[in-house]
């Protein structure tokens, strides 16, 4: 009974901060609507700056305050620059802009810190006490207290004032809030400094009892997000109560489970699983839901671009020395898993945040297929990306009843909990000797990626052509048309006798399909099947490459798979000394730019270009069978 | 309004990134970058040190170490003529703690035909290691993954293959241990550590309950962990924490209550820059490290006086750790392997063809490497022999010189 009571308390301590994450979400949700996934690694900007500045002889006051107000004074720029212009943005843009920034920032953090080995010193007593017969630190107890407090007065703050009655009105309807007087702008200003501000301070208080590593704190979010969606975006008090049982209830799995990643997957599989039982939304706002979609534009014409793509990659892996082939082949996996995205984000605006998991249960089957069941190459790869549709359609089953940003949310759960129990489950990955994937043959002739680069590259092509022109197929089909149906409004697609529930199962299964022909081309390539290529935070990177390529075209794929981690791109910077350690940060930096400037991604911004100068040149030649000008007359 | 924008948000990060870059830490002004000596004119010969210098997966600055220390070796022997006229050359390649950027820096050693590999990796056994052994290249990574330790025809594992098993033998004879709680990380490598551990356990036939306590990756607040760990009172902890997860541990450890000269650690983390140096004596002193290494405190040894020199001169740091003298070390043994093969045959076949026969060659502030040494169990070992050292009163002691685990067991 002493350890439930002593392993409880004990987890308070996270339990608190994942509330004080939270209530800044809901503060952010409430006054823009959006969504921040940021807020983790704004927390662990502002651990890791007090640790490094006390270390440095920083009065620890001093420190603490600077953080948070630095962090306030970010959030409100950031609103103000990035996601003020967004406010009639597709929903999308507004999650990925804030997944831009918690790369943005976890690359600073690393390019600036590193991995600092500092301790930060404590806020708080840290003297041990005896209650309920339980010997532990009053820090617990410190924090638990502030977490209360705090959101004891904002509860009142947006209860009793003119501010937190005009945030509520705006949350409601933004636009009859205007009509009132009050300025949607300043609204949602405030409650970004407000959110970041609360960030800093969990990163602040935080910081004396855990590793200051920007990875571990920006992941913080997932269990915040989780409790701020109990609380329907909405709710402190619910809020605060489901995050510190969170963390409660993480501390007292540590104890009495054995199961590795049960802590960390369990209390948030829980909570989305009831979240969808109950369907219970985040509450639409009056005005963003009428913002547009992402272009997703018709392709009438795809043998000549397809057949320029394929030129120039064969070029590519023809002239160019292996370590450049080895990236070509890297972009072209990534352009299959792109367009997994492209299928259930793009084209029925479906957010997943789990595709990399597919991509990862495929893999780990292609290796059971290849080397126990003796399965020859390339087969496994086809078995493997079938046998994972159903994987597809079962996690797609919560689409059917929350969508947009609660779906993002459930989506990321379903990756923490594949990640936790499929591939930490060492019976079936092979755990510490991790699983092997034979070497390729080919009628006798070796594929191998590595001692012959080419002809790897050569099969990775084909499949890739194929997996191109599928999407690109469906897109004008009568599948793609219901799929756009769907994401434009599912009332009206569902009036027209178009089965919304079908039609979603459809694009989760199919991209599924695709993300398990990407996960097992990926183990042919490397050879043995890493499950660190599959975690949730994969996932999240491969939408943010796929969004800044166009996440509603199949040619936003190819652009994303260019850009991607180990691609062409990559390689290239790579080569560069000094430009590679700043990847993480440009991309993040590149996701918000991006949404700012062309939320519809690169291809089709360079559609568009390519379309404007054809005009221009049709205009400059005179048309054969025109009127005569009156000059010519 | 489009270039308003453009700048805006570029003035932002702009801003950001500056704002950041003022409140980021400082190295010691007495820091230098090693690498810089150029060596004779010869066809280099290329090492490739591929570290998780950077990135997010990154677990502790310390393994930057490695690089350093290869690159003051890489100076040294420059300085001193090269090996046979041909300098050494260390191409650098950070593999990020990340799987794409692991298989990149692979291929980039296989395309720039690089004798060996070096440095540290974490991702390695599954992301690197299989593009470089279908190449032919050896890897000296060390044994952080499986595949390092098990794979005896890729991977040549120089040291620390038998840290565990030490620290099992240590802890049975000499603290007469019942119980004992394995403090790891929940991964592929964490798993590893329990297993090796029991196995060790047993082949020594101590009578030692074995417990685990897995950290997962992404756990901030140690503390529940750490409170199940002592929870049962074991005789002994052992742990793989390193960097800033030691100091959040250790601290965690003496939190509780636990006696330091209790816990049992890898040689990497007997760190004076990112440990010792960090946390009060309460929490260091008395603390247990397995060390493949001589002792980095002992200057009365020829080598370790070499090195410390050495690293003063090249790289303006003490070097009072395991990585930076296993990085210094390996290049050292390597250019003597190569004087040994003679320098003009001197490429990633016949080292690999060195190694697989190596028989009692001398290796560089340590016990020399036998392939005879190898087992059933990590067959890429070529080195098992190691010392335990304890840190007490601001400085390391030897509280068992050189022994081979392996030798005990049944």
């Amino acid at each position: 009974m002493n350890d439930v009571i002593l392993f409880a308390i004990l987890g308070v301590g996270a339990g608190a901060v994942y509330a004080l994450l939270a209530l800044g979400i809901v503060l952010i949700q409430k006054g823009t609507g959006a969504v921040n996934f940021s807020q983790g690694a704004i927390a662990g900007c502002a651990a890791i700056y007090f640790g490094v500045a006390t270390s440095e002889g920083t009065p620890p006051l001093t420190a603490a305050l600077t953080a948070i107000v630095v962090a306030g004074l970010g959030g409100l720029v950031f609103y103000v620059l990035v996601m003020r212009p967004l406010r009639q943005a597709p929903l999308l843009a507004r999650i990925v802009t804030t997944l831009g920034l918690m790369l943005l920032l976890q690359g600073l953090a690393t390019q600036v810190w590193q991995v600092p080995t500092v301790i930060a010193p404590a806020i708080f007593p840290t003297d041990s006490i005896e209650l309920f017969g339980v010997m532990f630190g009053i820090d617990r107890l410190y924090l638990l207290a502030t977490t209360v407090a705090l959101t004891v007065l904002l509860w009142a703050v947006y209860r009793f004032t003119g501010f937190g009655r005009a945030t509520r009105a705006a949350a409601e309807n933004e636009r009859g809030a205007a009509l009132l007087g009050y300025s949607p702008d300043v609204i949602g200003a405030v409650n970004w400094m407000l959110g970041s501000m609360l960030a800093a301070l969990a990163g602040v208080l935080f910081a004396p009892i855990t590793a200051l590593n920007i990875a571990t704190l920006s992941l913080l979010v997932v269990p915040a997000l989780a409790a701020a969606l109990v609380g329907g975006f909405n709710s402190f008090g619910i809020t605060t109560a489901v995050a510190v049982g969170i963390g409660m209830a993480q501390s007292l799995l540590t104890r009495f489970v054995t199961q590795p990643g049960i802590n960390d997957a369990l209390p948030f599989v829980i909570i989305v699983v009831l979240m969808i039982a109950s369907g219970r939304l985040i509450p639409i706002r009056g005005s963003r839901e009428v913002s547009r979609l992402p272009l997703a534009p018709a392709v009438t014409r795809r043998a000549v671009p397809l057949t320029a793509f394929a030129i120039t990659v064969v070029l590519g892996l023809v002239l160019l020395n292996d370590t450049y082939r080895g990236g070509i082949t890297t972009t072209l996996v990534m352009i299959i898993l792109a367009l997994s995205v492209v299928v259930v984000t793009g084209f029925v605006g479906q957010i997943s945040l789990m595709q990399m998991a597919f991509a990862g249960i495929a893999a780990f089957i292609l290796s059971k297929l290849a080397v126990e069941a003796g399965v020859p190459f390339p087969l496994p790869i086809l078995l493997a990306a079938i046998i994972v549709v159903p994987f597809g359609m079962v996690l797609g089953l919560p689409a059917l009843r929350v969508r947009g940003i609660s779906l993002a949310v459930v989506t990321l759960g379903a990756a923490v909990a594949i990640s936790s129990f499929v591939f930490g489950n060492v019976e079936w990955t092979g755990g510490a000797d991790g699983s092997h994937v034979p070497s390729p043959e080919l009628f006798g002739w070796s594929m191998d990626a590595v001692t012959h680069p080419v002809r790897f590259g050569l099969f990775a092509l084909v499949v890739t052509l194929a997996c191109l022109a599928g999407v690109l197929n469906i897109r004008m089909s009568a599948i793609g048309r219901r799929m756009l149906a769907v994401r434009s409004n599912e009332r009206a697609a569902s009036a027209s006798g178009i089965s919304v529930s079908r039609t979603k199962l459809q694009a989760f299964a199919l991209s599924a399909f695709i993300a398990g022909v990407g996960g097992g081309v990926l183990g042919y390539q490397l050879g043995a099947v890493a499950f660190t290529r599959f975690v949730p935070i994969a996932s999240i990177s491969l939408l943010a490459v796929v969004y800044i390529g166009g996440v509603a075209s199949a040619y936003g794929a190819v652009v994303a798979g260019v850009i991607a981690n180990g691609g062409v791109v990559y390689v290239l910077l790579n080569s560069v000394e000094g430009i590679s350690a700043w990847w993480i940060m440009l991309s993040g930096a590149l996701l918000i730019f991006n949404a700012v400037i062309q939320p519809d991604g690169i291809s089709v911004a360079l559609g568009q270009q390519r379309d404007l100068i054809r005009s221009k040149l049709r205009r400059s030649v005179p048309p054969q069978r025109s009127a005569p000008s009156p000059t010519h007359a | 309004m489009l270039i308003n924008r453009m700048t805006g948000v570029a003035a932002a990060a702009l801003a950001l990134t500056m704002g950041l870059a003022g409140c980021g830490s400082s190295d010691a002004d007495t820091q230098k970058d090693p690498g810089s000596v150029s060596g004779p004119k010869g066809d280099p010969i290329v090492f490739y040190d591929i570290t998780d210098a950077t990135g997010l997966g990154a677990v502790s600055a310390a393994i930057s170490q490695f690089t350093v220390g290869e690159l003051a070796a890489q100076d040294y022997i420059n300085e001193n003529g090269g090996v046979g006229g041909r300098p050494i050359k260390i191409v650098k390649c950070d593999s990020k703690a990340d799987p794409a950027a692991t298989t990149a820096c692979a291929q980039a050693a296989v395309n720039d035909k690089a004798v060996a590999k070096l440095g540290l990796s974490v991702a390695w056994g599954e992301n690197g290691f299989p593009v470089i052994k279908r190449a032919g290249i050896p890897s000296l990574n060390p044994p952080v993954n499986p595949q390092d330790l098990q794979d005896g025809e890729g991977s040549f594992v120089t040291g620390g293959s038998s840290e565990y098993e030490a620290q099992v033998q240590y802890i049975g004879e000499e603290l007469d241990a019942r119980s004992l709680v394995v403090f790891t990380d929940e991964n592929p490598s964490g798993q590893d550590h329990v297993t090796r551990v029991k196995a060790a356990v047993k082949n020594y036939g101590f009578d030692i309950d074995v417990q685990a306590v897995y950290l997962p990756a992404g756990t901030a607040d140690p503390t529940p962990f750490v409170a199940k760990a002592v929870s049962s009172d074991p005789d002994a902890i052992m742990t793989n924490q390193s960097g800033a997860q030691a100091v959040s541990a250790y601290s965690a450890f003496a939190q509780q209550g636990y006696p330091a000269e209790q816990i049992f650690n890898q040689g990497g983390a007997a760190d004076y820059e990112s440990f010792f140096d960090k946390v009060d004596g309460s929490v260091s002193d008395g603390t247990m490290f397995a060390y493949a290494y001589e002792n980095p405190d002992n200057t009365e040894n020829a080598d370790v006086k070499l090195y410390r020199d050495a690293m003063e001169k090249y790289a303006g740091r003490e070097g009072k750790s395991e990585f930076y003298q296993w990085g210094f070390a390996n290049v050292m043994t390597l250019a003597d392997i190569a004087e040994e093969i003679g320098a003009d045959k001197f490429d990633a076949a016949s080292l690999k063809e060195f190694l697989t026969d190596v028989e009692d060659f001398p290796m560089f502030m340590a016990q020399p490497l036998s392939r005879s040494l190898s087992t059933k169990t990590a067959p890429a070992q070529l080195r098992p022999q190691i010392q335990i050292l304890q840190y007490k009163d601001g400085k390391l002691e030897t509280v068992r010189g050189w022994f081979n685990p392996y030798e005990a067991m049944k």
